[in-house]
């Protein structure tokens, strides 16, 4: 696979958010644990999303609760998260980091029932959905220049992509899929398995693929602009580390309690084309099954790109701080320390970043 | 002439690599990274506003801006670019 040139890396998804926990463990639990999250995407979740909603997220957490059990290095992956505590401040990471570590695989778990209740028009997952702020989004795509939604690596956010698309508005994601990371360590039965599992489910619910930034492909952020000037929606997450080609455009921004390094695309992409930046964030309530999506006004851009961006990054700061377990990246080192959240570390944990 | 302006441009607001400087009218920019995705809006983006034409998002493709050359061979191809560089009085 290519090295991914520009500056977005918006698609990943709950199949790797234990990456660094796979690299680090032994074959056989690799082996044990890939089998058993294929079987969850093909048979269990599936099956489970048929039954009501409260059971289907019943057995959702069940299974997060085995895939936390499971863990190869547990008690490394705790450490992990106290280090991250007392790097971060408490203010993120609770004392029981048990707990905390226990609800972020349930979360992850819920997140693909969320997928598998697109079914149909999506209706399944909608009914357990509340929209809010969708007005501003209909005040932004008055001015007929489209709307850019920026969200994070937070929550259920392509199932709420998908729930914004049913609703009446013509939606387009920037974003990789998260195997095309690294498909040469996937069979092709896998990577067939991905896109039928899970792009197929998204896709059924957007305006047109995925534009997939990887290197070569220099017209995604034209075709995007060409969505927005259809007065369409595009979306995409800015909280993932830049990669190396992006570094030399990556800024500093106030970011969970350190200075955080990202890049400001989606900035720029608002200011070239002169569409609405609105941020959109999904959490879930207490039960697991209902939750809020909440699409917030536009953000002033007012010619200042860099203040602009830093508004981006003080809303997803807020959404973490409010709903840390909705965050993808807490296990996922290599994004960590391409942040600056934590100290660069072994070069064998970033297998996202080569 | 437009070599020129669109060359500067690029320079200016494209090339983060000094090194790489001057630029020439067959330097690779897409293949070469000059220009990535963003960058390519930005530089469809200040041709349109530069030379008041529109370009439809299907003609921007990399054999059209792979380098300054095929840019300037690119916006001649067009009628309305074309009709653009007509004097006043050969138009009337």
């Amino acid at each position: 696979m290519p090295v991914p040139e520009t500056e977005t890396r918006t698609a990943s998804a709950p199949v790797a958010t234990d990456s660094t926990v796979e690299a680090d463990g032994s074959g056989e639990q690799w082996k044990l644990r890939r089998g058993g999250r294929l079987a969850y995407w093909a048979a269990i979740a599936p099956l489970a999303a048929m039954l009501p909603a409260g059971l289907s997220y019943r057995v959702a957490c069940a299974w997060g609760d085995l895939t936390y059990r499971l863990l190869p290095d547990r008690p490394a992956e705790l450490e992990h998260l106290r280090r991250l505590r007392e790097a971060l401040g408490a203010e993120l990471i609770p004392e029981d980091v048990e707990t905390f570590a226990r609800d972020f695989w349930r979360f992850r778990a819920c997140e693909v029932m969320d997928l598998m209740k697109l079914r149909g028009r999506a209706r399944p997952l909608a009914k357990l959905v509340e929209l809010r702020g969708i007005e501003h989004l209909e005040q932004a795509l008055e001015q007929g220049r489209g709307a850019i939604l920026c969200s994070a690596h937070f929550g259920s956010y392509l199932g709420a992509f998908s729930l914004i698309h049913t609703s009446g508005f013509p939606l387009t994601n920037i974003g990789r899929w998260d195997w095309n990371y690294h498909r040469s360590e996937l069979s092709a039965f896998e990577r067939r398995f991905w896109d039928l599992a899970y792009a197929r489910r998204v896709l059924r619910h957007r305006q047109q693929p995925n534009l997939e930034p990887w290197q070569g492909r220099n017209q995604v952020a034209v075709q995007a602009a060409a969505a927005l000037h259809r007065n369409e929606v595009v979306t995409l997450c800015s909280d993932p580390a830049p990669i190396a080609a992006d570094r030399a455009r990556a800024v500093e921004a106030p970011f969970l309690g350190r200075r955080a390094t990202l890049v400001p695309g989606v900035v720029t992409l608002a200011e070239l084309t002169g569409a609405p930046l609105l941020m959109a964030f999904c959490h879930r309530l207490d039960d697991y099954r209902h939750q809020v999506l909440e699409i917030s006004p536009p953000i002033p851009i007012d010619g200042d790109a860099d203040a602009a961006f830093e508004r981006c990054v003080a809303a997803m700061d807020a959404a973490i701080r409010a709903h840390p377990r909705e965050w993808y990246f807490w296990f996922q080192r290599d994004e960590l320390e391409g942040l600056g959240l934590l100290p660069a570390g072994n070069p064998s944990d970033r297998r996202h970043r080569q | 002439m437009d070599d020129a302006v669109i060359r500067d441009y690029i320079s200016r607001e494209l090339v983060r690599d000094p090194a790489i400087l001057p630029l020439e009218n067959s330097t690779p920019l897409l293949d070469s990274g000059v220009v990535d995705s963003l960058g390519l809006l930005r530089l469809v983006v200040f041709i349109q506003d530069q030379f008041g034409i529109v370009m439809d998002d299907l003609d921007v493709v990399p054999e059209h801006f792979a380098s300054v050359d095929a840019i300037c061979a690119y916006l001649r191809s067009r009628p309305d670019y074309a009709a653009a560089e007509q004097p006043e009085d050969a138009r009337a």
